[in-house]
């Protein structure tokens, strides 16, 4: 019998059967990962241990005992508590305040007992074995330490179940790695930890066993010692996936169309200096704070350059604005899709067409919407843009994969001859990142060369033709991608830097 | 790092502070009657409904909402304390009432935003136009008076030189800082108006607190209706015309973010409040016409956001820049 079990759990929202049928169980003391394809009905499953949704169906046993939880109160009184995916702290308080959201220790009259707050603030810390000033305020941490954050916060409230969502999504590798030692210390402490991730290396890596779900349904659960990637890969799309990266460019000598000489934006990045060629995937690899992105903004004109030149097909140019710089042919893919890429609450079509509605403009001055839906519809297709029906859907619809894909389409429209592309694949499912890494190197193929910015190293090793590594704003190296280990790239990024949390 | 952002709220602060002081100066050199106690007394006076409102009005503010029915709820209290008066009831009893019908407006705000999902802009507005409607339907227009000889005399007292209604400002600010700043609910007015989701999956009743503002800033402006039948000996239904816009001016001009919830204190409010009753003062001594009060209102407003969205660019740049660095 197991710390939690869940028996026969089925839910649908409206008439979409998310979950069915799907039982499972776990113990006391392990990190068991639950991993499958996006809409596999994961997340649904992990709202409903914690009292976010309901079952329509079928139950959850807690030490043998059926547990009825109807909100997330609920849950943390039952000792169930989830790391969210997207942070849930208030960054305008104080990192004391988040902890002790909702439970600051209070006097008679109402009045938050300080002294005390931060006291307890720092204890809880301190049973993870971090420092932090309790009266700092949440916005000015790293992403790294917010989470950690979030981790205490939950840690706080006496609980021995811990779901954690996609936790490392918006984490550097050196914070992925501290996560982790922090996992397996809560293991130790006898916490039962849910571990989900897209990541499959991170849950090769931490987990005892690994359960996996397809299309709502329970597929099966790897043992230790049972535990790799293809496996789970096949068990996660029902089928093998022979290659998981398309082969890489076949014209390694294409012209220049992109070069930098000594790039630099005070405080930002310093000295860069690259080139990219038409039909080749640079990729820039670096650990959060790299200057990565920075330097990417500076390149598409929505940031200043302090000195330094920039070539673009042959010519000296200064992007004065994105609009400039998309002008000439250089689009940027964003890392942060729905807030700088997408409208997420236009249709798809809208989308696919809004930086290109110049070509859509006839003689008298108005849009031609037809024809704005025959282009849409081509992308839809040509991009495998699921559900097939969706131009007239709204992008906040959509699957993470295939906003992204949307976005794609986006920039494709304008016919670029340089592609920046931003954590492309971030919080994407495993099929999707495979059709976005073929969708650049078809466009690669075409003829357009491609920066692609990742701090996933095998999305680097296993799509790029050359790799520069960046490390605290100034590049490092640019390697080709022959025989490129993993290591050696971690040991660039890191270059004798200490790199501190 | 949160002293830097202390400075920054400091930096507001001393800006108001400045500002109001460099007024002063100008108005003691060209009015000689400008710092006369009758004078301070005219300017604090004039004031102090917005400044009791706008105390309400922050809360509201920061938990993200905004509250414009206020100046529905003035008249409408004045005239049904005014009513009760006149057929009788006790002023006492009459006040609380008065009070507890406002409650309850504020009550129904909030049910309204709740359930139906609205924007409180829409709801209160809807209040406000409904019970602008009713004050003139209660008095057919006329001008409630002739109160007992008692209650005016009564109303009349000065304890310590002050009006009764500056009293019960000094007490409600005090409250309203003290407890904005300890008190826990008040502070998750903060939590709220910073990130609704995050106060939900802290367990936090977000639907409470939001009731907690509405009812507060609904009943402070009862209150400040029951406060003008006393210092006017009269209710009518043009009280409070455009009394909202004035609130939430002094509110942003305070520092407290109309764009983003969750940014502000009572202290700013405080200042703010007190740098516009010392420009409508300003106005009426130096004799320019009082029509342009308004020009120079919604010029203040547009420095005021212009001024606390520039800060938050700053801070933005100065932590991103910081994370950089790290």
């Amino acid at each position: 019998m197991g710390l939690l079990e869940l028996k026969n759990i089925n839910k649908s929202f409206a008439d979409n059967l998310v979950l069915s049928d799907v039982s499972l169980s776990f113990h006391a003391g392990e990190i068991h990962s639950i991993v499958g394809e996006n809409g596999a009905g994961k997340s649904t499953l992990m709202k409903i241990i914690g009292g976010i949704y309901r079952a329509d169906s079928g139950a959850v046993y807690l030490n043998g005992k059926l547990a009825n939880m109807r909100n997330p109160i609920d849950a943390y009184r039952a000792g169930i508590g989830i790391v969210h995916q997207e942070l849930s702290l208030a960054d305008n308080m104080t990192v004391a305040q988040n902890v002790f959201a909702n439970r600051e220790p209070i006097g008679p009259i109402g009045f938050v007992r300080w002294k005390k707050l931060y006291q307890d603030t720092e204890n809880e810390f301190q049973k993870i074995g971090v420092a932090i000033k309790p009266d700092v305020l949440v916005k000015t941490l790293s992403i790294g330490m917010q989470q950690i954050v979030e981790i205490v916060k939950v840690l706080s409230q006496n609980i021995n179940i811990l779901i954690f969502d996609e936790p490392t999504s918006a984490l550097s590798d050196s914070e992925a790695q501290n996560m982790f030692s922090l996992l397996v210390k809560l293991k130790e402490q006898g916490k039962l930890i849910i571990f989900i991730s897209h990541k499959l290396n991170e849950v090769c890596h931490i987990s005892d066993r690994v359960s996996v779900l397809r299309d709502g349904k329970y597929i099966g659960t790897l043992e230790h010692g049972e535990i790799e990637e293809d496996r789970i890969i096949s068990m996660m799309v029902g089928r093998d996936l022979s290659n998981l990266y398309p082969p890489k460019s076949s014209k390694l000598n294409g012209d220049i169309v992109l070069e930098t000489k000594n790039l630099s934006r005070v405080d930002k990045f310093h000295d860069v200096s690259i080139t990219v060629r038409s039909g080749e995937i640079l990729g820039i690899f670096g650990l959060v704070g790299a200057g990565r992105t920075e330097f990417a903004y500076s390149l598409f004109g929505a940031d200043r350059i302090d000195s330094g030149k920039v070539t673009f097909e042959g010519e000296d140019v200064t992007f004065k604005s994105p609009t400039d710089a998309i002008a000439k042919g250089v689009c940027y893919l964003s890392e942060d899709r729905k807030r700088l890429g997408l409208f997420v609450n236009m249709i798809v079509a809208n989308n696919i067409v809004a930086s290109s509605l110049k070509k859509f403009i006839n003689r008298s001055g108005f849009l031609e919407f037809d024809k704005m839906q025959v282009v849409s519809l081509e992308y839809v297709e040509r991009l495998n843009i699921q559900p097939a029906n969706c131009i007239s859907n709204y992008v906040s619809n959509l699957s993470g994969g295939n906003q992204q894909k949307v976005l794609l389409a986006k920039w494709i429209t304008t016919n670029p001859k340089l592609l920046i592309v931003d954590e492309p694949t971030r919080g994407v499912d495993v099929g999707a990142k495979a059709k976005i890494h073929s969708i650049l190197r078809d466009l690669a193929e075409a003829g357009l060369g491609i920066i692609m910015i990742s701090s996933e190293l095998p999305e680097i090793l296993g799509l790029s033709d050359r790799v520069a590594v960046m490390n605290n704003g100034k590049l490092i190296t640019v390697l080709d991608n022959n025989d490129l280990s993993e290591e050696m790239i971690l040991n660039k990024a890191f270059n004798k830097h200490v790199v501190g949390l | 790092m949160l002293r830097k952002i202390k400075n920054k709220m400091n930096l507001h602060y001393l800006v108001l502070i400045f500002c109001i002081t460099c007024i002063f100066v100008i108005m003691s050199i060209q009015s000689p009657f400008f710092l006369t106690w009758n004078n301070i007394d005219v300017l604090v006076n004039n004031f102090i409904m917005e400044a009791i409102m706008a105390l309400g009005m922050t809360m509201v503010i920061i938990s993200g909402g905004i509250d414009i029915s206020i100046s529905g709820i003035l008249p409408f209290i004045a005239i049904i304390f005014a009513k009760l008066m006149l057929i009788g009831v006790n002023p006492w009893l009459a006040s609380l009432i008065g009070l507890v019908v406002s409650g309850t407006i504020g009550l129904f705000n909030n049910s309204l935003r709740h359930v139906l999902r609205l924007h409180p802009m829409i709801v209160t507005m809807a209040t406000q136009l409904t019970l602008k409607g009713l004050n003139l339907a209660i008095t057919g227009g006329s001008v409630l008076s002739k109160f007992s000889r008692s209650f005016t005399s009564f109303t009349a007292q000065r304890p310590l030189g002050l009006s009764i209604p500056i009293w019960i400002y000094i007490l409600l600010a005090v409250l309203f800082v003290a407890l904005s700043k300890h008190n826990r609910r008040f502070i998750h007015v903060f939590f709220v108006g910073g990130s609704n989701e995050a106060s939900m999956l802290s367990g936090m009743k977000i639907n409470s607190i939001f009731r907690m503002v509405y009812v507060i800033s609904a009943i402070l402006a009862g209150l400040a209706g029951i406060l003008s039948v006393t210092v006017y000996n009269s209710a009518s239904y043009s009280f409070g015309q455009g009394v909202e816009m004035k609130v939430i001016t002094a509110v942003a001009i305070g520092g407290t973010s109309l764009t983003h919830g969750g940014e502000g204190s009572i202290t700013g409010t405080l200042l703010g409040t007190l740098f516009m009753a010392i420009v409508y003062n300003a106005f009426v001594m130096s004799g320019i016409s009082t029509y342009y009060q308004d020009v120079f209102t919604g010029g203040m407003l547009i420095v005021a956001v212009l001024l606390s969205e520039g800060a938050r660019a700053i801070n933005k740049r100065t932590n991103q820049a910081k994370s950089l660095i790290k």
